[in-house]
């Protein structure tokens, strides 16, 4: 092996990237990484055909290459379709210049891109490490990302069975008055009913509790089915319900809903062979838009219609 | 650390024996049915209580479990993740023992506060290794055991693995006596589809 031969060597293993230019700038010989970017080959080419220089600018031949050596290279190999940058530094030897290559922050890119191997790159050079790095930190966010993920659910989990009320699966007190309270707060147009079932105590003392729960949950059925998608409706006692209507102003139409839902818990309800018989009493009240009312008065009313209704004789709703 | 290891029982108990071998494991253990998070702290009480409560239920020694969680963090399709980062220590088996030593750093800088075990390693002759282990959850000295041996499994080597433990201090003496036995797994830097294959 002669002395040239073995310092070729010795560039390939320490700068795998690196070209040996002859002083007209044209490629003499190249590091082995060099060839896997520009399968054709390098050989025998001039050095700013090969590659676009975005910085220093302004060079048109090598006779410029005095006056970047040394510099950091910003650039590209023309005609090569992924947008790889490269940087570089360029050095003048005996009878030429030596380039030096790495792909910098396109580092990731450029082993997919290329299929690079450990054996690419120097045995001193980061790129390993950076590699490792970027997979770890990849790994280490999904973890993270997983974590926020389960804990999110957990929470709505928690959320949702603090606010339902199991047996009907309606909302309970608690959310039908933060939802009230919102409601009173932004000044919107809505409706509060309130409903007790009638003879809801005969039927639970006479068929038991199972019964009772069996009508409960019949009631809240026939108040879903009475209800647009975004109205609350909550069981708030034993056998006492509050229907929020957001945008409901008109108390005809508030009225026909729960006139409706009277008519239909007035009949029998099939338990076991046998039948239950409930209805119900509703009081309701309106706010018209911009009211700013107080939750509790706007219960109070509803309360008063409700107590109104049931001396009424029951099975009819009354408006506040 | 305890958030680690726990996650790593909980994900080989339940994918080598099914959820509801797991489910017993926890209840038996007095833990919540969800489960641990990785990155959560736990007490070290807790490590014990669910190594305790799965021996029982696998009627098999704590140690030999562990082995088994350290194999199935390398093997395990699902958690390509670790076995790809050990990979990164070197090209060949030899090369990735030396960079264990280097772990703990590695790991510190994608996850500052993640302290692993400090790895002194000595290559006594050629091919005869010796890792000096030293950590407060001992736990941890056989999952590196099985780990190790997986590792070499990866890299197509054959070697001969003994540990040797005592209180918060062990010794993994690691022969390797062949560098290419079997075919390994390969390895491709970008990952992708062909890694592992």
């Amino acid at each position: 092996m002669g002395a040239e031969a073995g310092c070729v060597n010795v560039m390939d293993r320490l700068m795998p990237m690196h070209l040996l230019l002859d002083a007209g700038g044209r490629v003499l010989s190249h590091g082995p990484t060099l060839a896997r970017l520009v399968p054709g080959g390098l050989k025998g080419r001039a050095f700013l055909d090969l590659f676009d220089l975005r910085s220093p600018p302004g060079l048109r031949s090598a006779a410029d290459f005095p006056g970047i050596a040394g510099q950091k290279l910003r650039m590209a190999l023309r005609g090569e379709a992924w947008g790889l940058r490269l940087r570089g530094v360029m050095l003048p030897v005996a009878k030429g210049w030596v380039v030096n290559l790495s792909f910098g922050i396109d580092l990731p890119r450029a082993v997919v891109l290329l299929h690079l191997t450990d054996a690419d790159f120097a045995p001193t050079d980061l790129a390993m490490e950076l590699l490792c790095l970027a997979e770890a930190n990849e790994a280490v966010t999904g973890e993270l990302r997983a974590l926020a993920q389960r804990l999110d659910g957990a929470r709505r989990q928690a959320r949702e069975e603090a606010e339902t009320d199991p047996l009907t699966g309606l909302r309970n007190r608690r959310a039908c008055d933060s939802v009230l309270a919102r409601l009173c707060r932004d000044g919107e147009a809505f409706a509060l009913l309130h409903m007790d079932l009638d003879h809801f105590k005969a039927v639970n003392d006479r068929l038991g509790h199972a019964a009772g729960d069996h009508v409960l949950v019949h009631a809240a059925g026939v108040m879903k089915a009475a209800s647009r998608a975004d109205d609350c409706l909550a069981r708030v006692g034993g056998d006492e319900f509050v229907m929020l209507l957001p945008g409901a102003a008109e108390a005809r139409a508030v009225r026909a809903v729960a006139e409706r839902m009277i008519a239909q818990l007035s009949q029998p309800i099939a338990w076991e062979g046998g039948e239950c018989r409930v209805s119900a009493s509703i009081g309701f009240a309106l706010m018209p838009p911009g009211a700013g009312a107080d939750p509790a008065r706007v219960l109070a009313e509803a309360d008063r219609a409700l107590y109104a209704a049931k001396n009424a004789g029951r099975g009819r709703a009354v408006q506040a | 650390m305890f958030g680690l290891l726990l996650r790593s029982i909980q994900a080989y108990l339940r994918g080598t024996f099914g959820p509801a071998l797991w489910a017993r494991v926890l209840r038996a253990a007095g833990q919540p049915p969800e489960g641990f998070e990785p990155m959560l702290p736990y007490d070290a009480a807790v490590v014990d209580r669910v190594l305790a409560a799965a021996a029982q239920e696998l009627h098999r020694p704590a140690e030999a479990m562990l082995e088994d969680v350290g194999t199935f963090l390398v093997a395990d399709p699902g958690h390509r993740a670790l076995r790809r980062l050990l990979r990164f220590g070197g090209a060949s088996f030899a090369d990735f023992l030396h960079s264990l030593e280097e772990l703990p750093d590695r790991a510190r800088l994608s996850l500052p506060g993640l302290d692993l075990p400090q790895i002194a390693l000595t290559e006594a002759a050629p091919g005869r290794f010796r890792l000096a282990i030293a950590s407060p959850l001992p736990a941890l000295f056989p999952v590196a055991l099985g780990a190790l041996r997986a590792m070499a499994d990866d890299y197509g080597a054959l070697v001969l693995i003994d540990l040797a433990a005592e209180g918060d201090r062990a010794t993994l003496t690691v022969q390797l006596l062949e560098a290419a036995h079997g075919a390994g797994r390969g390895f491709a830097l970008a990952g992708g589809p062909a890694d592992g294959r």
